[in-house]
């Protein structure tokens, strides 16, 4: 770098002078920057010169400035007040340093004059695959969109169409005027538009302001918000939702319908989580939140941080292994590991869930004899007892029952406890509701001691709908006691019986399961819930019980009455009348004759089932 | 803004955010992405102003 000497001009003793004072003032910057300033005096130059010289200094003053002057290509003369400044670089002239900051790395990320074009996305193609699959939004081409009624069609401008033009903006001046001086103002202002659409990109603006949802779905954010929200409500909600569950920073977090930011919501401790867990333990059924927080943390609702903090509860324990949701809208329950089951133990919930999964499969016709608006409406719901239901204390899940009850809160929830009261009888239960699951059907239970001290199979029932979310009135018409033998499962011995029983409800004489009407059902075998899973197999053995023998002893055939067999399906296993009717046309064996049924059983194989078969008939001969 | 830009959820979520802190207490999700559209649209259409 020291070799770049600069060239001086000037006659020999101005060169040399020049060459001296630029060595002087290089050393004076030598640990400079290369290009940084070097300033020195005029006034220093002379007084230095002068002493070494020993010459007049206003002389020699003259002779410096006279060759730095001459030498202005390398030295920058400024005046500053009285003082003379010569300014250089160790490279020799100074030159300002000129920063390029057109390409910053801040200035391109937020502050893009043009930011860089996302022309076509369909065009950047990628050989890599992510380690972790991941939702992208689906481009779809403008033509596509346009063809889909998605975006509107646009112009070409390069091609004169004034008329589409006109058309198109007399349409929008349409919407805006109003109608009385439609005829008057439409022409005019159609012109006008029509130059001002020459003039600026209408179109290119329509496109500008067309956003697209993760789903692929284009919304207009010129339109109001009511207009996108009354279209499109539901499908933003479920972006908006599944948006917030992807960020990465959980910025916002929601329970149920609430949102609020993750930040502000409070936290609770390992000592605060158990006082919780013992205090629902202790009490030994799902409380609500709001008396989790009165009876706990002792928080008042008239605190202004009660809805927060009321959030906060949920959420943080939403989030903990240890604790369940089973509330719903309007009543948030919790319940906790330990606590005790709700409803039968005798059928394990997964057999349950597959025993009601006709309902899912499309057999429900539980809404034939009253819609789902009305059930809404009234709030109640009527309903007559099989022998099943009321054995184990179960009500399917039925869309009649789904219009009456309340939906999950929770999108992953699988049960809400709700509490059905009888007024007759100043008594309350907690029953269990457990959701349809994939093609698993949902039922309700816990009712098995309200069921078993009251109503008897055939029974006629009435829901309804209290204040409460979470609260339900079960009635039923009650009459003078009423004696009968009726089907009962003698649980000891695992075989049904007949027994005297005295009841007081209104009941349905044909769904009433007595002896008189079903004394064949004696013979039904109380099969375990793995086989009466198997619908078509319990079936057949529903039929050939109940059945009227009508064949021989070597060909065997039963015949009954689609009701016959209705009530007696619903022995052993749910099933509604649809679903028996596909049962019984789905299988050859079942044929259909005036009215009845009439099946024949396979010819048996072994001669060990052959005496199996003439015991039954002992049985019933009996 | 540019509304090929704009992806929704996450762009301007912070303002959202700063919003629903302020009012001090849970917002009902669906007035919440009302408010998120009135965001968004403020962004682009400010961008069309420009």
């Amino acid at each position: 770098m020291s070799d770049n000497k600069p060239t001086f001009a000037g006659s020999a003793e101005q060169q040399a002078l020049a060459e001296q004072i630029f060595q002087l003032m290089k050393a004076q910057g030598s640990f400079y920057a290369a290009d940084a300033p070097i300033q020195q005096t005029l006034d220093n130059l002379a007084d230095f010169f002068a002493a070494q010289r020993k010459a007049d200094r206003a002389r020699v003053a003259q002779e410096i400035d006279t060759a730095l002057s001459t030498n202005d290509s390398v030295f920058t003369r400024e005046e500053r007040g009285d003082d003379v400044i010569y300014v250089i670089s160790r490279l020799g002239a100074y030159r300002p340093r000129q920063e390029d900051t057109s390409h910053m790395f801040k200035q391109r990320l937020y502050e893009p004059e043009n930011p860089l074009p996302v022309d076509d996305i369909s065009v950047v193609v990628t050989t890599t695959r992510p380690a972790l699959t991941t939702v992208e939004p689906v481009f779809i081409s403008d033509y596509w969109q346009q063809q889909a009624g998605l975006t509107p069609v646009t112009p070409n401008l390069g091609v004169p169409e004034e008329e589409a033009e006109a058309a198109l903006i007399a349409e929008e001046e349409v919407e805006a005027a109003p109608a009385a001086e439609e005829e008057v103002e439409a022409a005019p202002a159609a012109e006008e538009e029509v130059e001002a659409a020459k003039a600026a990109p209408v179109v290119s603006s329509i496109q500008n302001t067309m956003i697209a949802l993760p789903n692929g779905v284009q919304i207009d954010l010129r339109r109001p918000v009511a207009d996108l929200v009354a279209q499109y409500g539901p499908t933003l909600i479920a972006q908006f939702r599944s948006a917030l569950e992807s960020d990465p920073l959980r910025r916002i977090v929601t329970f149920g319908n609430d949102a609020y930011p993750e930040a502000a919501v409070e936290t609770f401790g390992k000592n605060e989580l158990r006082r919780i867990r013992d205090y629902l333990i202790e009490t030994g059924e799902p409380m609500l939140d709001s008396q989790i927080i009165s009876d706990i943390f002792y928080h008042n609702p008239r605190q202004p941080d009660y809805e927060t903090f009321r959030f906060a509860l949920d959420y943080r324990l939403s989030r903990e292994k240890d604790f369940e949701f089973v509330g719903v809208e309007g009543a948030r329950l919790w319940s906790t590991k330990g606590m005790p089951a709700i409803g039968t133990k005798r059928v394990k919930a997964s057999e349950m869930g597959q025993l009601t999964g006709y309902l899912e499969e499309g057999f429900d016709d539980s809404l034939a004899d009253q819609s789902a608006d009305a059930i809404r409406k009234t709030g109640t719901l009527s309903h007559i007892l099989t022998f099943f239901e009321w054995e184990y204390g179960m009500l399917p899940y039925t869309k009649a029952l789904a219009a009456l009850l309340p939906t999950p809160l929770l999108p992953d929830q699988r049960t809400a406890v709700l509490r059905f009261e009888s007024p007759q009888h100043y008594s309350s239960t907690l029953v269990e509701l457990r959701y349809p699951t994939g093609n698993r059907g949902g039922w309700v239970q816990g009712l098995e001691e309200f069921f078993r001290e009251h109503l008897v199979p055939g029974a006629l029932i009435t829901i309804a709908r209290t204040a409460e979310p979470h609260i339900f009135t079960l009635t039923y018409e009650e009459q003078a006691e009423t004696q009968d033998r009726l089907l009962v499962l003698d649980e000891k011995k695992n075989k049904f019986a007949f027994a005297n029983v005295s009841y007081y409800c209104a009941v349905d004489a044909d769904m009433l399961v007595n002896q008189q009407q079903y004394g064949r059902l004696r013979n039904l075998k109380s099969l375990p819930m793995s086989e009466r899973r198997k619908a078509d197999v319990t079936l057949e053995h529903v039929f050939e019980t109940v059945g009227e023998p009508v064949g021989t002893r070597s060909e065997p055939r039963y015949r009954a009455t689609t009701d016959v067999l209705f009530v007696a399906l619903n022995v052993l296993r749910p099933a509604s009348r649809d679903y028996l009717t596909h049962l019984l046309g789905d299988n050859d064996q079942f044929e259909a004759d005036n009215g009845t049924w009439t099946y024949a059983p396979p010819p048996e194989e072994s001669a060990e089932d052959e005496d199996e078969d003439e015991d039954l008939y002992d049985d019933d001969e009996e | 803004m540019d509304a090929k830009n704009v992806i929704f959820g996450e762009t301007g979520l912070d303002k959202l955010v700063q919003m629903l802190r302020a009012s001090g207490q849970p917002q009902d999700i669906a007035k919440l992405v009302e408010r998120y559209l009135e965001i968004l649209r403020d962004l682009v259409l400010a961008e069309e102003k420009r």
